[in-house]
């Protein structure tokens, strides 16, 4: 017969190992010291804290965020309100970047060539 | 109060490595099953390596967090979990005996049976058990666990040996060794210990 994990029987160790000191480990093995309910709770605790949840709420959770992570990535690149602008080329030979508030801007992207 | 280990809960014929799976997934009550299957044995086998409840107590819980922490990876192939919880709460348990050592043997004197005149009287308020653990923790660490592991656990010499990261041979020689100074220091105290032959 085996145990609950496929486990063999245990040989004799109440057997010919033990000898006279078979009523000492007898006494042992009936007075195992039990873990109290405080314990088992900290221990489910432990296993609440430490183990994964079940994962219908992970990820529309996770997709939420990496949505949310990438708008503002967006947001960051462009401005909240983005407004029309571009880069122009200066007199130099440099280009910079010009905005729609500039009063004789380029259109956005639209590079004019000055001098 | 003891949490109670007949608890008739729904799963609890299940295998270790299933409900360590379930466990890692969330399943709380597949915890629980575990936890009232291995936490005894293995608070048991820390208060009889320590001789002390409460270092025991936050042994027991740390060997629990280790499972739990690795539960999503845990290899139904490798070892058994229970071996592997042994293992863990042993060294673990060495550890702290180590980390004490300075003030061990002022704890054993205190844990032995008193050798002087009147002990028999003593001796005879004791239960064999109290007897028993106050012998192993006279011992050298490793003869105690393999006793604790192999007479008190009831666990086959081969997982013994694996727990321990030993050979069966070293395991054996560990426990012949162990169980003849236990006789030493048991045998004198049968007919105190209300057992024949003393």
């Amino acid at each position: 017969m085996t145990d609950i994990n496929g486990r063999g029987p245990i040989p004799g160790v109440t057997g010919e190992d033990e000898g006279d000191l078979a009523p000492f480990f007898a006494a042992a093995r009936a007075s195992r010291p039990e873990p109290d309910a405080r314990l088992l709770e900290a221990v489910l605790a432990d296993a609440a804290a430490e183990t994964q949840p079940a994962p219908r709420w992970r990820w529309p959770a996770a997709a939420a965020l990496a949505a949310s992570v990438a708008a503002g990535f967006l947001i960051g690149i462009t401005g909240i309100a983005p407004l029309d602008g571009g880069l122009a080329l200066s007199a130099d030979g440099t280009f910079e970047i010009v905005s729609a508030l500039d009063s004789d801007a380029a259109g956005f992207f639209d590079l004019g060539w000055e001098g | 109060m003891a949490c109670g280990r007949g608890a008739e809960i729904s799963g609890e014929g299940e295998a270790d490595d299933a409900l360590l799976a379930r466990a890692a997934a969330g399943d709380g009550a597949a915890a629980r099953i575990l936890a009232l299957r291995h936490l005894p044995r293995v608070l048991a086998v820390a208060e009889r390596m320590l001789g002390e409840r409460a270092e025991a107590e936050d042994i027991a819980q740390e060997a629990m967090l280790r499972l739990w922490r690795r539960a999503e990876d845990w290899q139904p192939d490798g070892a058994q979990l229970s071996t592997w919880l042994y293992r863990v709460a042993a060294n673990l348990a060495i550890d702290r005996l180590r980390r004490r050592r300075p003030g061990a043997p002022l704890a054993v004197l205190e844990a032995l049976p008193d050798p002087g005149p009147g002990a028999e009287t003593a001796l005879a308020r004791r239960d064999r058990a109290a007897a028993l653990d106050a012998a192993l923790l006279a011992l050298p660490e490793r003869q105690r666990l393999a006793i604790v592991l192999r007479h008190i656990e009831e666990l086959p010499q081969e997982e013994v040996a694996s727990v321990m990261e030993l050979s069966v041979e070293a395991v054996e020689s560990l426990l012949s060794r162990g169980r003849r100074s236990l006789r030493a220091m048991l045998l004198p105290q049968r007919a105190a210990l209300g057992l024949e032959g003393g």
